[in-house]
């Protein structure tokens, strides 16, 4: 048999997943799981059936530069779309909301990690992993659904943005501390120069929009997207030469082009390249998860599964009543918090590479792989049925104060 | 009537129209120029899904709400008038009449052509008064007889 050449893999891999993309939308599902799961099944530990191997790609490193790129432009555009203003313009209502969601959820990650015996470092991965609700899984079934023109979504979409933030803060501070060695000065030194980048980046980033805005006043579309491009993958790849994520410093790069005038052009000429790299970056994930890995994290990943979307749907309830809605709509916003999707996978691929101790190299990551994937599925069927459980739980309740009665 | 506006991200802008008689009509603006449209009864109503049309579509919409709407003749617009000609001319950066206000130019006084509307990204500034001003990017449309563009020409050249 003649060997396959790259193009030819390449091609047979986008076809692979547009059927499964087709598949998972039919189903009124994100497409998130089933690039991953196409992943899995044509990667380097692919499935046999009758003998022949499914593997087309042997190996995730043909495909890693794309990949990368689409973990620079899923968090740059997360800090591009950032509206600070919309919180500061309702901030007591935002402020409770956020409370609440963030009092109980961050908690009982870290408990959760803890449980499992995991080091605080390793549990705090876990906790912000557990803890981020998927902007993009989150933002198509408000639309699905038609919730998008409803009071809920103001308060799903503010609590998400909280969430974005807290997790986007806690991850720079964690990464921070991802050092290997044992020598005091060499560690010191390395969180020096993360916590410097961070900070300088930081600065440029509130201070650098003008800068920016007059930078990109370019009028061909090409060099424009060349441009922005090029700005999110040289400040992306000098944090990860100082140890800062990838991904944090695009968000930071991404805040920074969210207060220049081109943000709606950025919307128009990077998002199909950002769609195009984000798939990548998802097949990666499931070329580089061993389903042996997967099967072995299978517990954790159940135990997790039904702890923590539990603890959202009390969460995001309890924030939606303290936001101000009904009981109704307070069951849709604890439904809706519960899908978690790209940035848990981010923190994920972040730790396959900078992890420090094998629990963070391989356990979490193939534990992120199944909770992504079960928390995906079940959190839009949560959302398809939240009304139907605000009436179960209308029912319960009211049959416990007749009891008391 | 009051209007909300907020950002969807990942989707695009989201306005909400409150009527002082009650009900709400909500436009969703997607990023790649779709409007999905909803209506709701009242503030605590669920939304339902009116119609969805493309960018060009709510162009004309938009256009029959403001009253501006009008069938383009079957002829150009070229032959309505005798002996003046509509034009439409570009302000690049390089152009003698680029960031100035109207009156600066002396578009009128010095060539006799005037200007109708701006064309500005995808907006129209109609009947522009004096103290409006001209913009790299922009599109003039002005009206003038042949001598006049003959001036105007030479301005622009200049």
């Amino acid at each position: 048999m003649a060997t396959l050449n790259l193009l030819f893999t390449a091609g047979m891999l986008l076809l692979l997943l547009v059927l499964a993309g087709r598949v998972a939308l039919r189903l009124d599902q994100s497409v998130i799981a089933a690039y991953i799961l196409v992943g899995i099944f044509v990667g380097p530990y692919a499935p046999s059936v009758g003998g022949v191997s499914l593997t087309l790609v042997e190996s995730p490193e043909v495909i890693r530069l794309l990949s990368d790129l689409g973990v620079v432009l899923l968090l740059f555009f997360v800090g591009l779309e950032l509206s600070l203003e919309q919180l500061f313009s309702n901030r007591t209502r935002f402020a409770r909301a956020g409370a609440v969601d963030i009092g109980v959820s961050l908690p009982l990650g870290i408990g959760l990690g803890l449980a499992f015996g995991f080091t605080l470092l390793e549990a705090a991965f876990v906790a912000l992993i557990v803890f981020n609700s998927s902007t993009v899984i989150i933002a198509k079934s408000l639309i699905d659904l038609g919730w998008i023109a409803d009071t809920e979504s103001q308060a799903i979409l503010g609590v998400i943005v909280i969430e974005d933030v807290i997790t986007a803060l806690g991850f720079a501070v964690l990464s921070v501390f991802l050092v290997s060695g044992t020598d005091v000065s060499t560690v010191a030194l390395s969180i020096a120069w993360s916590v410097l980048f961070l900070v300088v980046l930081l600065g440029a980033a509130y201070y650098g929009s003008g800068l920016l805005e007059r930078a990109f006043d370019i009028e061909s579309s090409e060099l424009f997207l060349l441009g922005v491009l090029g700005v999110a993958a040289v400040v992306a790849g000098t944090g990860l030469l100082v140890g800062v994520s990838e991904a944090i410093a695009a968000f930071l790069v991404g805040t920074a082009f969210g207060r220049t005038r081109h943000t709606d052009r950025i919307e128009r000429l990077v998002a199909p390249s950002r769609d195009l790299f984000a798939a990548m970056f998802f097949v990666v994930i499931g070329l580089q998860t061993n389903p042996a890995l997967l099967t072995a994290s299978l517990g954790f990943v159940v135990v997790a599964v039904v702890v923590t979307t539990g603890g959202q749907l009390v969460s995001g309830t309890l924030a939606g009543r303290a936001y101000g809605l009904d009981r109704q709509r307070a069951v849709r916003v604890g439904c809706a918090l519960t899908p978690r999707g790209e940035f848990s996978l981010v923190i994920a691929a972040f730790l396959v590479t900078a992890g420090t101790s094998p629990t963070l190299r391989e356990t979490i990551p193939a534990f992120t792989v199944g909770y992504v994937l079960l928390t995906s599925v079940l959190g839009t069927i949560l959302m398809r049925n939240a009304d139907h459980l605000s009436r179960v739980f209308a029912s319960l309740t009211s049959q416990n104060s007749s009891d008391v009665s | 009537m009051k209007v909300f506006e907020s950002q969807i991200p990942g989707v695009g802008q989201r306005y909400t129209l409150r009527f002082p008689t009650g009900g709400e009509f909500v436009v969703l603006l997607h990023n790649d120029g779709r409007r999905q449209t909803y209506w709701r009864a009242d503030a605590d109503a669920d939304g339902d899904e009116l119609f969805e049309v493309t960018e060009s579509q709510a162009r004309k919409i938009a256009e029959i709400f403001d009253g501006t709407y009008f069938h383009p003749a079957e002829e150009g617009l070229d032959d309505a008038f005798e002996d003046a000609r509509i034009r439409w001319v570009e302000v690049t950066a390089t152009s003698p009449i680029a960031d100035q206000r109207i009156r600066e130019t002396g578009l009128r006084s010095r060539t006799g052509v005037s200007i109708l509307a701006i064309q500005r990204d995808s907006e129209t500034l109609s009947n522009p008064d004096s103290d409006t001003e001209l913009r790299v990017g922009d599109t003039l449309v002005v009206v003038g007889s042949d001598e006049a563009y003959d001036a105007l020409d030479e301005l622009l050249d200049a």
